[in-house]
């Protein structure tokens, strides 16, 4: 089977997607002069497309002098043990989650009074049964993820008479490895296959991208996001992880593929999950001009951008951190856009996603008026 | 006998810093005073003259009104920031409505989002002023974007 390798910039700069027959896609930088700009960023393609794709039109690629994709993923050592994020230093040991008013280094009084400054967090309510109901979807996802044999292990499997309980396999640790230090991101894909559903190989990519081979039965993506700072968490997904979804699920027609999670350094894990394939589609269909992506980031001057810079900004002048901000304007700007995409969020410890949301109120200029980011309890 | 009545340190002279204009630059009133066709026109579509020059040369060219801005953030490192956007009102005529537009700035060099913050107060209106001018007026313009929002 064909493959079509989209390379997710998990927090920078383009996507190139090359296929087996040498295809590359750029899916990036864009010039944005407004909104009403007919601007054609995204390729056609399909999650099994034979046929070499389209260029895509917009402005040259960007290509950031740091980040560009390995062709030789870096070696490494696998983990000795099981473990979260932190086990492999770099976070300090009172953090929990993403709460950085305890966790920020403290090098500098300057630093202190900082994180006394952020101890703002999303409020936490009550949800309807709908909301638990994608939260377990999302959960079951990942716990199937966490414990699906390599194909080779299917294989074996298939030739023998008796059924295996499931077991935990190396998704987890080697993530939480990846997320502990600041070298490289890696993920994995959920393979579904009537005979037996498999966990891909390690991807590995660099310190902010990785690419991940799709096919029309990925079933979901995980991915890493390492540290940045020591001590301080690294945000959930951006801008990029939410469009690459989109993208691949919507653009490419991976049908299957309906969540991304993300490993992040400090211990939480975050889920994006398509909950309405159809609120989705349209999204994708009526903005997909609007989706270009710029170091991990919305593009400039498209909307999303803008609605994104003000509430997070918004948000740091409420007190709430560096990670908390970018996670509820994230959690916005889904909400807002009506894009069929809710943000989840489990906390290190925690069993449970719990699903996200901001909701807030702008003045004419743009300027966020208020808000309320809140997560599920 | 040597008198010395003088030293030999050349004396300057502080001349005001006379800072360039666009060439191209057209002023507000002869475009009718149509301040989004003055923005567009001028820093958008002539932007290359200010790409390399510091930001205190677009700010000096600058007739429209600056009524807030918003720090741009990155996603890594999320700490600093790569730019400014600039939110300035224009008018239409035909309509008494006042509309808004950012002017999206980009910079050479990253700073930390932290400062900028301690200047930004999300209740103030105009939330722009000479603190903030000072503190944008040197960065490096690397690339500059508009967004105009679509009426609704």
């Amino acid at each position: 089977m064909k493959k079509i390798y989209i390379t997710i910039l998990l927090l920078l700069n383009l996507i190139p997607v090359v296929t087996d027959d040498g295809i590359t896609i750029t899916i990036g930088e864009v010039n944005a002069q407004s909104m009403t700009d007919e601007m054609n960023y995204l390729p056609e393609v399909t999650c099994t497309a034979s046929a070499p794709a389209p260029a895509p039109v917009s402005a040259p690629a960007y290509v950031g002098p740091d980040y560009n994709v390995s062709s030789e993923p870096p070696s490494y050592n696998p983990p000795p043990t099981p473990s979260d994020p932190c086990a492999y230093g770099g976070c300090n040991s009172q953090s929990s989650g993403s709460s950085s008013s305890n966790s920020t280094s403290s090098s500098t009084t300057e630093q202190n009074e900082d994180s006394s400054d952020t101890d703002e967090k999303p409020k936490e309510v009550d949800c309807g049964t709908l909301e638990k109901y994608y939260a377990k979807k999302s959960a079951k996802t990942f716990k199937e993820f966490t414990e699906l044999p390599t194909l080779a292990e299917v294989d074996e499997r298939n030739n023998l008479p008796s059924h295996y309980l499931p077991q935990s396999n190396t998704v987890l640790p080697m993530l939480n490895f990846h997320a502990s230090n600041r070298f490289a991101e890696a993920g994995f894909t959920y393979e579904y296959r009537p005979g037996g559903s498999f966990v891909s190989d390690i991807q590995l990519g660099t310190t902010s991208q990785v690419s991940f081979p799709l096919e029309a039965r990925t079933e979901a993506l995980i991915h890493s996001h390492p540290m940045q700072h020591e001590g301080q968490p690294a945000p959930g997904p951006s801008p990029q992880d939410f469009v690459g979804l989109l993208e691949a699920r919507i653009g490419q027609n991976c049908y299957r593929l309906n969540n991304s999670y993300v490993v992040a350094h400090g211990g939480a894990t975050y889920a994006l999950s398509i909950t309405s394939s159809a609120k989705a589609r349209r999204f994708y269909n009526q903005n997909k001009g609007q989706l270009g992506t710029q170091n991990g980031n919305f593009a400039q001057g498209s909307t999303f951008y803008v609605e994104f810079e003000a509430m997070r900004n918004y948000l740091k002048d409420q007190g709430f951190s560096s990670t908390d901000a970018h996670d509820a304007a994230m959690a916005y700007v889904l909400d807002k856009n009506d894009t069929g995409v809710k943000l989840m969020k489990k906390e290190k410890g925690e069993d449970e996603f719990k699903p996200m949301h901001t909701e807030g109120s702008e003045r004419a200029n743009g300027d966020i008026k208020n808000a309320t980011p809140t997560k599920c309890k | 006998m040597v008198i010395v009545l003088g030293s030999c340190v050349s004396i300057k002279t502080n001349k005001p810093t006379m800072l360039s204009h666009n060439p191209n630059y057209k002023e507000l009133k002869s475009l009718n005073n149509d301040t989004l066709r003055y923005v567009k026109y001028n820093f958008y579509e002539n932007q290359h003259f200010y790409t390399g020059k510091s930001l205190k040369v677009l700010f000096n060219d600058l007739e429209a009104r600056i009524v807030s801005f918003t720090i741009s953030s990155m996603i890594n490192p999320i700490e600093k920031s790569d730019g400014v956007s600039l939110t300035i009102r224009y008018t239409k005529y035909e309509e008494e409505k006042t509309n808004y537009m950012k002017l999206i700035i980009k910079f050479d060099q990253l700073y930390d989002y932290d400062d900028a913050l301690e200047l930004y107060d999300s209740s103030a209106d105009p939330n722009w002023g000479k603190a903030q001018e000072d503190f944008y007026k040197d960065f490096i313009v690397k690339e500059i974007f508009i967004y105009v929002p679509e009426e609704h």
